[in-house]
């Protein structure tokens, strides 16, 4: 066996122990995506500068060591990859120090759209109909108006203000993830722009 | 004396928010993060409250230290501007969008569709509408999910229903029975076997057959696991009310009197 493929081997042995050890078996990704959207949320509270970059490197991490033969005594395999988290966070701090600097000297930090809704029309096209009116309807009036619509809402549906909420959470980071592809989908160079 | 843990208290709604905002003391910032990674539904939780808090920034309702906290972090992370974006833009939309929106018969892709048939009984006196209601009752915790129902050729008596099917990403395995009258039959799973996955297009092949006379009640059952016929029984109850632990959606199809 060449040193690469020897290499390689090792690699793909310790992402399946790594696999094993999140009880990721039969579940066919979604736990190793659930946790690794926990590490994602952790690093961008952190306030790390890339906080996806940074949640695969506690991955890879662990699956070298599991690799090497290490073993992991850990009971809680969430809270030793907070652990790995934690310290990867430490030894990238000084970096993220200094490229949080260079962002905070740039001028104004608020997105600004010319045309917010419009941008947002395609996406909310995709939605569900009951979904669009609700998350419409969510956003409508002010202040008091806002509130007690709010609650209207709610007792319609049969739910509590924060059941409502969860709603609309999941609502809108459906369009968060519209936005993101179309954005995305823009500044493809394929597309020659 | 009993010694409490102070690492153990769950963290409040204003802790969080501090965290979130980059300004909570340390022993809270791992008190929060401890959670996050012993309980999963935390995340969502938090990506909530931080939508509350990009709500709040929009409309002007933070106070001057965290106003000033929150834009620090906007500046730096792409997802909470993307995040500030939708609230913006949902803020923003025309009275007109609206409006729009809250039409009951506005449907897009799958639309539910009226349809004619004549009861055997009563073809010589009048023709009944079999139209399906958006009774979207979904009962349980998790994401949303869907439940659409159309004409596949004919609507007639025997004709098929098909079911398109949206399940929630927490909970991938379908059940689906349906109930005429006090009887109960089942689509899926078999006897011998517990549900499968909904297809990766959501159709459900099967479909449903249109009854002879109505109601029809189509009960639609997403789980985080395979579930038996028993257990799927087990958690909607005897009332077919639903649980916590499963999404239940029903659809029912009923004749109206009409033309």
């Amino acid at each position: 066996m060449s040193r690469d493929a020897a290499v390689s081997e090792q690699a793909d042995s310790g992402w399946q122990r790594l696999l094993e050890f999140l009880g990721e078996a039969d579940a066919e990704g979604e736990v190793y995506e659930g946790v690794r959207a926990r590490l994602v949320g952790f690093f961008r509270w952190r306030g790390a500068v890339d906080p996806e970059g940074y949640a695969d490197r506690v991955f890879d991490r662990v699956a070298s060591k599991l690799a090497a033969g290490e073993a992991i005594t850990a009971r809680n395999p969430a809270a030793y990859l907070l652990a790995v988290a934690r310290y990867i966070h430490l030894e990238g701090k000084k970096e993220e120090a200094r490229l949080r600097v260079a962002a905070e000297a740039s001028p104004s930090a608020e997105p600004v759209d010319e045309a917010p809704y419009e941008a947002l029309e395609a996406c909310l096209a995709e939605l569900h109909p009951s979904q669009r009116a609700l998350v419409l309807r969510y956003h409508a009036g002010s202040g008091r108006g806002r509130i007690d619509g709010r609650q209207a809402i709610a007792d319609e549906l049969g739910i509590s203000l924060t059941g409502l909420r969860m709603r609309v959470f999941r609502i809108r980071q459906r369009l968060e993830r519209c936005l993101r592809r179309c954005g995305a989908s823009e500044t493809d160079p394929a597309d020659g722009a | 004396m009993k010694i409490v843990s102070e690492e153990r208290r769950e963290t409040t709604e204003p802790e969080r928010r501090a965290y979130l905002l980059g300004r909570a003391e340390e022993a809270v910032q791992a008190r929060v993060e401890v959670e996050l990674f012993e309980r999963p539904e935390v995340l969502e939780e938090l990506l909530a409250l931080e939508q509350d808090l990009a709500e709040a920034f929009v409309r002007d309702a933070l106070d001057g230290a965290d106003r000033a906290a929150f834009a620090r972090r906007l500046a730096t992370d792409p997802r909470l501007q993307d995040t500030l974006r939708v609230i913006q833009a949902l803020d923003a939309a025309p009275r007109e969008a609206r409006a729009d929106a809250a039409r009951p018969e506005t449907r897009r892709g799958w639309s539910t569709r009226r349809w004619l048939w004549a009861a055997p009984a009563l073809a010589a006196l009048a023709l009944l509408v079999l139209v399906p209601r958006d009774e979207f009752t979904a009962k349980g915790a998790g994401e949303p999910a869907q439940v659409e129902l159309t004409c596949l050729s004919t609507c007639e008596p025997g004709g098929r229903v098909a079911l398109r099917l949206e399940a929630p990403p927490a909970r991938p395995y379908v059940a689906i029975f349906v109930a005429e009258r006090s009887a109960l039959s089942w689509l899926t799973p078999a006897s011998d076997a517990a549900s499968g996955r909904v297809p990766a297009d959501g159709l459900w092949p099967e479909g449903v057959v249109v009854p002879a006379s109505g109601p029809l009640d189509v009960y639609v059952v997403f789980s985080a696991a395979p579930l038996t016929r028993k257990a799927v029984a087990a958690a909607v109850g005897d009332d077919l009310s639903g649980s916590p632990e499963v999404t239940l959606i029903r659809r029912r199809l009923e004749p109206e009197a009409g033309e």
